[in-house]
């Protein structure tokens, strides 16, 4: 067992000074009743004990197993912001190879092929998040921020595979725009998963 | 183009389905292109008026729904996807479009919710 109680964490999860401040302390109630003028009731009361004995246990369940839930919380929404980091890495890629594109005022065969792959890995990266968030228990929330994210993500795909005049300085700023919107749907999405 | 039914001589798996089936990549071209014919080879409208529309019909008719298998191609362009299958919709309706045609993509999954998309996109467009 961790010792992520109240002493464990004022000791820093040190597992030594945990027995020796444990011990300190048993010795030193010793000595108080030996060598102090104090005196304790000599009869022992059951129910105040056992109130204890329940607490202590109670105590231990709700830090166990409340963590244990909580840390599997955590893991799954580390795993959907992990992808959805992804996405926002793989979106950035497809804009930038876009942008290249527009720059050269042109978007050969190869390059408009490499345009539609990288459109399809985004459109992947996405549907991993779409099942992660169904497998998290689809909290409301989640699940309406990703249907924005979709909507702006079919726009943004509109917008690089449907560019036929690259030498339209508003064909890159459109696309721009939905990179952007794109980019601040995913950001949106990171933090409404770390409130769930 | 007729549409294709369950065999048993011909093996493959997507032809043993129950369904009349459309492979894009295999009954149309890998290299699926923009929306009209003027735009050049592939294009939605080609794909909608030579392959989709006579098997619509003919699902239609018979009461049945027509699977389309997306994979295999390089990939779609927005314009191509909304021609053919909007393209459809603007013409034989949103419901009847929805109930016959049934889509399939390992590829790219988010491609059926796309199509589906624009699918019903069109009924305020009409």
């Amino acid at each position: 067992m961790k010792l992520k109680n109240i002493l464990g964490t004022l000791l820093g999860g040190n597992r030594v000074w945990f027995y020796v401040v444990f011990l300190a302390g048993l010795t030193s109630g010793l000595l108080i009743k030996q060598k102090l003028p104090i005196k304790f009731k000599e009869e022992v009361d059951i129910i105040p004990i056992l109130q204890l004995i329940v607490t202590l246990i109670v105590a231990f369940l709700i830090t166990h197993y409340g963590k244990q839930k909580a840390d599997e919380k955590r893991a799954e929404k580390d795993l959907i912001i992990e992808q959805l980091n992804d996405c926002r890495k793989k979106c950035r890629e497809v804009f930038d190879e876009f942008s290249d594109c527009c720059d050269e005022r042109q978007a050969n065969a190869e390059q408009q092929k490499q345009l539609k792959q990288g459109v399809r890995d985004f459109s992947n990266h996405l549907f991993a998040v779409q099942r992660l968030i169904a497998h998290s228990g689809d909290p409301s929330e989640l699940v309406s921020q990703w249907q924005e994210l979709q909507n702006r993500y079919f726009t943004f795909k509109a917008r690089i595979t449907d560019a036929r005049d690259f030498t339209n300085p508003v064909t890159r700023s459109a696309a721009e725009t939905a990179w952007r919107e794109a980019e601040y749907q995913l950001t949106k999405l990171i933090f409404e998963v770390n409130r769930f | 183009m007729n549409i294709q039914h369950s065999s048993v001589s011909q093996l493959q798996p997507s032809d043993i389905l129950p369904h009349p089936f459309i492979s894009i990549a295999r009954d149309f071209s890998p290299y699926t292109g923009a929306r009209y014919r003027t735009d050049g080879p592939g294009s939605g409208q080609e794909f909608r008026e030579d392959i989709l529309e006579p098997c619509f019909l003919q699902a239609l008719e018979q009461g049945q729904k027509l699977l389309i298998n997306l994979d295999g191609t390089e990939g779609y362009a927005t314009s191509f996807l909304e021609e053919a299958f909007g393209g459809l919709a603007r013409t034989h309706g949103v419901q009847p479009v929805l109930d016959h045609l049934e889509f399939q993509s390992l590829d790219e999954p988010l491609l059926t919710d796309e199509i589906e998309k624009y699918i019903r996109d069109t009924a305020g467009r009409k």
